[in-house]
């Protein structure tokens, strides 16, 4: 039915509908909320109920991790990879203009081998 | 072969330009020798155009009072109106370009005290 | 009001759309300092004007197909005067896919000067608004010419005026060397067009570009076109920031005002534009043009991986969204290069045409969320003071609508359903999967990597410890909040119902670019 009315049917054969995803979407909630109505009445908040057990140790201090620290291991992984994009964006416009002339005249060569291929 | 490059003096001169402009914008650091350089490249492409719309011995495209050539008594050939008027809109653009960029290098060089656009650099990365 | 009137006003629209911005940009100088509210009020309602202009256009081109416009013409439909075989007015040409980008370049411009409103300190004399209203006739001009000349005339309107807009805070050095920079590359990109312009012109003898595309494909190869179809593309590739040539984003997105970054991301997707009406209406049948293709295939899949793989390297929000969108311009060029790369091959119908919807479709889409990001970021500088990562956190106790919106841009630029983003990016996917799955993958992959700096955005920006700094501030102002709203309804509907704009708006825009022999028609 929902197939034939334009604009509400999926926009691919393999069938994504986004009326479809809101519906999931919301048996989803509906169940979150059932299970979380079956959570005990009387919980309280008090000291280390809701804190994460960390192997016995001590709960460290509160200290927030700064933006430029997230995924550290991640740059650390990719550290050579890193470190030859950063030298690439130095900032210059000198570089800036180096970089369109050297687009520019690859892809005219690679025009121009094209002409001598085709011909 | 004198005859062909003669004839085409003025393309060659154009990419000459253009090649010196481009230099410029390549190698010099200073802002304001990188403003001289885009002007010098649109000068070359303004005779790139020009030279495209001359015909030999044409006269300039105005039809009223054009003179009769004395042979065939037919009109003078007219040198193309159309990348005359493309240069002219161009000359008014690069006009426009360069005294912003000129503008735009003096305001950089009261913020940082050098017009050397390494030294002047901040945003990087 | 009489009928006639109104009569006389749509079948001048066109005309009217690049007419109307560009006197009132001339008018808004004029009034007076203490008046700030009144120039802000008359720009609203030219640029309102404008989106009324445009919608009627674009409707009625959506209706009777392709529009053209002859200036100063007694008859505007009249291209060629009589017993002329060649076009030599100054034509306006519009196509589906020259109004869909004209009227997404009016709404963000509309929606962008109602946010700068409360938004952009220090705009109090005119000056920025008269810079906005002339952005605006550089992008509609652009979009809607049918003159090869003029889109070079327009292009440099735009970059100018884009120009003093990114270095509208003189007193920052940072913004100046940003201007600088923009100023600088895009005059040698704009003056390699002009160049390639020349050498069509000294070929063709014509600057209409149907009268050039007809004449093109049909007398065959010649070593000239060859050298100014490469010229073309890599100057338009280079103006929408397509890898390596995209160094100048972040730089002119991260010093604009907020409100004129959302314009300038809608002006590099027209020089995207550009490109497709170079490559597919002008050189489509053209015999080099595989090598077009996959030039913006490969620069789309380095843009694809070097643009998200940066994006999550930054510390300064505004160079980060810029980052984010550099990635996604890839995710179009790759779309439509692959399309180009299929035209005339068996297999056409069944990939390239989808993958070329998917491309429209996300170019669409990828102006409005990126517009609502930058704007969103917009409002926590204005409230913060800052764009450091770093410096910022715990705003979502604050900004709780902020936060939303800022979620609901985020999601749309990851590609999360059900945002836009999403819609279009998983036609492209499947599309370009049947061409090449190594580009799906590649594409998948950076768009999981794109997603990964947003969620840090999301996370140092909104979560977290509350931060002493910002204990006072308040939630953003309500005439900022209204133009988020109005884009992130947009982004909402637009991934809700994906259908509509697909079949009515991005399918016959993909056909409009194929059927070039309809576009010749209606001027020769």
């Amino acid at each position: 039915m929902a197939a034939e009315i334009p604009g509400f049917s999926g926009i691919m054969a393999t069938g994504w509908s986004p009326l479809m995803f809101i519906g999931a979407l919301a048996i989803v909630l509906m169940l979150v909320i059932a299970l979380r109505s079956f959570g005990k009445k009387g919980f309280k908040e008090g000291k280390f109920r809701a804190d994460a057990f960390l192997s016995g140790n001590e709960p460290m201090e509160k200290h927030d991790v700064k933006a430029s620290n997230f995924f550290w291991g991640f740059f650390e992984a990719f550290k050579g990879y890193y470190e030859k994009m950063l030298a690439i964006h130095t900032g210059f416009v000198n570089d800036y203009i180096f970089w369109f002339l050297f687009c520019v005249s690859l892809l005219l060569i690679a025009l121009c081998m094209g002409v001598s291929l085709w011909a | 072969m004198t005859a062909e490059i003669i004839g085409n003096l003025p393309f060659i001169v154009s990419v000459l330009m253009i090649m010196v402009g481009l230099s410029a914008l390549l190698f010099k650091k200073n802002m304001i020798k990188m403003a001289v350089g885009l002007s010098v490249m649109g000068s070359g492409i303004n005779i790139f155009l020009v030279a495209t719309c001359y015909r030999f011995g044409s006269i300039a495209p105005i039809f009223t009072n054009a003179p009769l050539s004395e042979a065939s008594k037919a009109a003078v050939e007219m040198a193309l109106p159309v990348p005359q008027s493309l240069t002219l809109t161009s000359i008014v653009i690069s006009l426009a370009v360069t005294a912003l960029m000129l503008s735009l290098a003096m305001l950089a060089y009261r913020h940082s005290g050098t017009l050397d656009s390494e030294k002047s650099r901040r945003l990087k990365g | 009001m009489t009928p006639e009137f109104i009569s006389f006003i749509l079948q001048n629209a066109p005309a009217l759309c690049v007419a109307v911005p560009l006197l009132s940009a001339f008018i808004v100088p004029l009034f007076r300092k203490k008046w700030g509210k009144a120039s802000a009020a008359f720009t609203l309602i030219a640029l309102l004007l404008t989106e009324c202009l445009v919608l009627s256009v674009f409707f009625s081109v959506l209706s009777g197909g392709t529009r053209v416009y002859a200036m100063g013409a007694d008859i505007p439909e009249r291209t060629l005067p009589s017993g002329l075989s060649v076009p030599i007015r100054i034509i306006l040409q519009i196509d589906v896919l020259s109004a869909i980008m004209g009227l997404v370049g009016a709404t963000i411009a509309l929606i962008s000067v109602l946010y700068s409103v409360q938004g952009v300190r220090d705009k109090a004399d005119g000056k920025f608004f008269c810079l906005m209203l002339l952005m605006l006739t550089g992008f509609i001009g652009f979009v809607f010419t049918g003159d090869f000349f003029n889109i070079f005339v327009f292009f440099e309107i735009l970059s100018i005026s884009s120009v003093g807009l990114i270095a509208f805070w003189l007193h920052k050095q940072e913004a100046v060397e940003a201007g600088f920079k923009y100023l600088s590359i895009s005059a040698v990109a704009s003056l390699f067009v002009l160049l390639a312009i020349g050498l069509l012109y000294a070929q063709h003898g014509v600057l209409n570009i149907a009268a050039i595309s007809q004449d093109v494909m049909l007398s065959g190869f010649a070593i000239v076109d060859v050298i100014a179809l490469g010229l073309l593309a890599a100057g338009f590739l280079m103006k929408c920031g397509a890898v390596p040539m995209h160094y100048w984003v972040p730089d002119a997105y991260g010093e604009s005002p907020e409100a004129v970054t959302a314009i300038l991301a809608v002006a590099s997707q027209a020089s995207l534009y550009a490109l497709l009406r170079v490559s597919f209406t002008m050189f489509g049948s053209f015999p080099l043009i595989d090598i077009i293709a996959w030039a913006m295939i490969i620069l789309g899949a380095l843009s694809l991986f070097v643009g998200s793989t940066m994006c999550l390297r930054q510390r300064d929000l505004k160079r980060l969204i810029a980052y984010g969108g550099i990635s996604q311009t890839g995710f179009i060029l790759v779309a439509m290069g692959a399309g180009l790369a299929a035209i005339g091959h068996p297999m056409f119908a069944d990939f390239g045409l989808k993958a070329m919807e998917g491309g429209i479709f996300h170019m669409i889409n990828h102006a409005f969320y990126e517009a609502l990001l930058f704007l969103s970021a917009g409002a926590i500088i204005y409230a913060t003071g800052t764009r450091d990562l770093d410096e910022l956190g715990g705003l979502a106790r604050k900004m709780p609508l902020t936060a939303i919106l800022f979620l609901v841009g985020a999601m749309a630029m990851a590609g999360l359903p059900p945002s836009n983003g999403f819609a279009s990016k998983i036609l492209i996917y499947e599309s370009v999967y049947y061409f090449n799955p190594l580009l799906a993958v590649i594409a998948l992959v950076s768009s999981v990597i794109v997603t990964v700096p947003l969620v840090k955005a999301f996370c140092a920006v909104f979560l977290g410890p509350e931060v002493k700094k910002f204990s006072g501030i308040k939630e953003t102002p309500k005439g900022m909040l209204l133009a988020m709203f109005l884009l992130a309804a947009i982004v909402l509907l637009f991934g809700l119902f994906p259908g509509i704009i697909v079949e009515f708006v991005a399918r016959p825009a993909a056909e409009a670019l194929l059927n070039w022999n309809a576009y010749w028609g209606m001027i020769l």
